[in-house]
């Protein structure tokens, strides 16, 4: 398959990953508080004592940058299996019911007064995968097409999201569901950090593995058909492995919109539909746009951490948008 | 029987769930391997059906179907396709694959196709620089080429095509059915296609299905089926949707016309003359040009020739003594090729020239000459002793002063 990644597409790549660590370094150096150069390479040196102070922020830094990357990494990549999987560039993550999902079962437990945030994430793992559970049951059972699959996402979407405000309503906590509602990359135990990667790691080789399939699904139904594969087993599985990625980091760091549509489509117009680069691609692209977004939403304000959804969208939106005009002149005439 | 057979139908019928009526009632027939079937009809009739049906693609159907002596829902799809391609209406425009991804997709698994075998599929069509090509840039024609070279570097027996060329100009059309005629007689493949256009249909394939109302009207050698009265009664008896032209009272001293024209040229002149009273001719025209479909609606007495056919030396001289027999002869412009070269020529040969009142159409931007200057060199003749005319407007003036 490496014939088919084109030798342009190297170079990309190699920039994005020098973007990325550079972003990373940024992440590092930067933040509310500010630390003497000094401490900072006795912390790389691993001469600084365990009671230091600086030591102690320096590691936060760096679990929040490995947080951000793989939050941003894992929902693009799922975002662009979702669109691929259901022909629909409007898909993102959230499509399926995701999302209201994992808020509502994340509110039932905050309501519930449940404080730890592991037991919060797994109530919301439980509702990411309850919802879609349902969305993809019905559509299996009732063998959907793509558009009756959506339409069955959204409006379970919907249902789960007027129960979040019934709960919200009813529960006197709803500071703190608002606030897992804006989402967070402040994730507290180690152990949460290494499991996610790993399976977001797993989820992902797998799918590079197997990208040829995606590919064949963005086919013309009756050809995909011809050539033997079955399009229904394949949407389905794969949709649910973006979904397991999705629920994995939804239960980690609440409601994180936007990087899930944008950065495929950004990543499509950089290196093509062929799912052997893109995929690996929109990894790369989306972790690197979320350790720039963290590191904006912990400097823009010298006290305030601005929750981290709205630096998606806020520098998503415009970038997006910037990035379509210079694509389709022809098609913006059209339209006008 | 079964080995010489691709498939073998016997009964079949298929019905949308649902629905009340059949789609396709009792087909009953037997596609041999290694030709070429071109299955025709107006829209609605099932064709789409039918092709689904054979592609593994409907199989709820009644009677049976054989495919290679077996039935056909009984195999799996994988197996199905072992040995099938199939091009589907509609092109993949939009798909940001270049060629040569798009092409490996072919198999189902891309380690089955090399490099070598794309890169000769494309410079045997003549599109090698396609290769890093995104699809999404092509155009239709270059588009449709690689999804047939995607159909044959499948190795298949039998390809399936639903209507491959409905979006093509001629030029591509021609390209298209050159390309996968030399392939499939080549390499021994079964073809079996939607067509909607009748002279290709005449001119690619060795039978013709003619399919109406979900039944097979006829299935025969592709000029049995391609002929006058099969056709006529399927596509002509039903509203057809042409525009008709009311016979007025003639009034004029010009009692006779003759229309020599060709696609689509002559209809609303012809309506013109016909209003006016006339008793119109046309000639000579192949058998499901728009131009024969219109004067079969309005009765207009036809010179005909089979589809795609070029024009006899019987026919040729039907139209001169149409031309000999009339008062006025109308040229309109039209595109000419060797085939039709010989209506241009009827008119010089007839001796009207100079004795008849002549229209000529003139000034038209379309290029319609195609045999290398010799139909300009007729027009040229016959202008010199004709009155010009370019727009619908002059046309209406004309006769309204005959």
């Amino acid at each position: 398959m490496k014939s088919t990644i084109r030798i342009s597409n190297y170079f990309i790549f190699v920039f994005f990953i020098v973007l990325c660590l550079f972003g990373a370094c940024l992440s590092f150096t930067f933040g509310q508080a500010s630390i003497p150069y000094n401490e900072i390479v006795d912390f790389l040196t691993l001469k600084s004592g365990a009671d230091s102070s600086y030591a102690m922020i320096l590691k936060m830094r760096i679990s929040r940058i490995a947080v951000a990357f793989i939050t941003g990494a894992g929902l693009s990549f799922s975002g662009v299996i979702y669109q691929s999987a259901l022909k629909n560039y409007l898909a993102d993550p959230f499509m399926l019911g995701i999302s209201a999902g994992a808020a509502l079962f994340s509110a039932i437990a905050i309501a519930l007064k449940f404080s730890s945030s592991l037991v919060i994430s797994l109530f919301a793992f439980s509702g990411a995968v309850v919802s879609v559970g349902i969305v993809i049951f019905i559509s299996w059972i009732k063998n959907f097409a793509n558009y009756n699959l959506i339409l069955t996402g959204i409006a379970v979407n919907s249902f789960f999201s007027s129960f979040l405000t019934v709960v919200m309503y009813l529960s006197r906590d709803m500071q703190n569901i608002f606030f897992w509602l804006m989402g967070s990359l402040d994730v507290k135990y180690g152990a949460q950090i290494v499991y996610t990667y790993l399976i977001v790691f797993f989820c992902c080789i797998y799918a590079v593995k197997n990208s040829y399939i995606l590919d064949i699904l963005k086919l013309n139904e009756k050809t995909i058909f011809s050539i033997g594969v079955d399009y229904e087993f394949h949407r389905i599985r794969f949709l649910l492995l973006a979904s397991i990625v999705c629920a994995v980091l939804v239960s980690q760091t609440g409601i994180i919109g936007f990087v899930g549509l944008i950065v495929p489509h950004a990543a499509r117009i950089l290196i093509g539909d062929s799912h052997a680069a893109l995929l690996p691609f929109s990894f790369l692209l989306g972790g690197s746009m979320m350790i720039y977004c963290d590191l904006l939403s912990r400097t823009m304000a010298d006290s305030l951490n601005f929750p981290i959804g709205i630096i998606t969208s806020l520098v998503g939106a415009p970038f997006f948008i910037m990035l379509l005009m210079r694509k389709t002149p022809e098609a913006a005439h059209k339209n006008g | 029987m079964d080995n010489s057979c691709v498939f073998s139908a016997k009964n079949l019928s298929y019905r949308f769930n649902g629905a009340e009526k059949d789609i396709l009632c009792d087909l009953s027939f037997d596609i041999a391997a290694k030709s070429i079937v071109s299955i025709v009809g107006p829209n609605g009739a099932g064709k789409s059906t039918l092709l689904n049906v054979l592609l593994g693609y409907y199989n709820q159907y009644g009677g049976s179907v054989k495919y290679f002596g077996r039935e056909l829902n009984k195999i799996s799809p994988v197996e199905l396709s072992a040995k099938r391609a199939y091009i589907p209406q509609e092109s993949e425009t939009g798909l940001k694959f270049s060629a040569r991804e798009y092409l490996k997709l072919s198999k189902i698994n891309p380690s089955f196709i090399n490099e070598r075998q794309i890169n000769e599929i494309l410079s045997r069509f003549n599109v090698s620089y396609l290769i890093d090509k995104s699809i999404a840039e092509m155009s239709g024609g270059e588009a449709r080429l690689v999804q047939l070279a995607f159909a044959l570097l499948r190795e298949p027996e039998i390809v399936l095509l639903d209507e491959p060329v409905s979006y093509l100009d001629y030029k591509n059309q021609k390209i298209f059915f050159d390309i996968l005629k030399s392939e499939c007689s080549l390499k021994k493949i079964s073809v079996i296609s939607i067509l909607h256009d009748l002279n290709l249909a005449a001119y690619y394939s060795d039978k013709v299905m003619l399919i109406s109302g979900g039944r097979i009207l006829k299935y025969d050698a592709t000029l049995e089926v391609l002929n006058y009265n099969t056709l006529g009664s399927i596509f002509f008896n039903s509203p057809s949707g042409l525009k008709t032209a009311k016979k007025g009272e003639c009034q004029t001293k010009i009692k006779k016309a003759h229309v020599i024209c060709g696609g689509g040229s002559g209809s609303a002149i012809i309506s013109s003359l016909v209003e006016k009273g006339l008793e119109v001719s046309a000639g000579v025209l192949n058998i499901g040009d728009s131009d024969w479909s219109f004067c079969r609606e309005n009765g207009v007495k036809i010179i005909e020739e089979e589809p795609y056919k070029t024009i006899s030396r019987e026919t040729y001289i039907q139209n001169i003594e149409c031309i000999n027999s009339s008062d006025l002869i109308v040229v309109c412009e039209f595109p000419i090729g060797t085939g039709n070269l010989l209506n241009l020529k009827s008119v010089i040969d007839s001796g009207a020239l100079g004795q008849k009142l002549v229209w000529c159409a003139t000034g038209g931007k379309n290029e319609f000459d195609f045999t290398g200057g010799h139909a300009q060199e007729y027009m040229n003749k016959i202008i010199i002793h004709a009155q010009k005319f370019i727009s619908p407007d002059d046309i209406e003036k004309m006769t309204a002063n005959l």
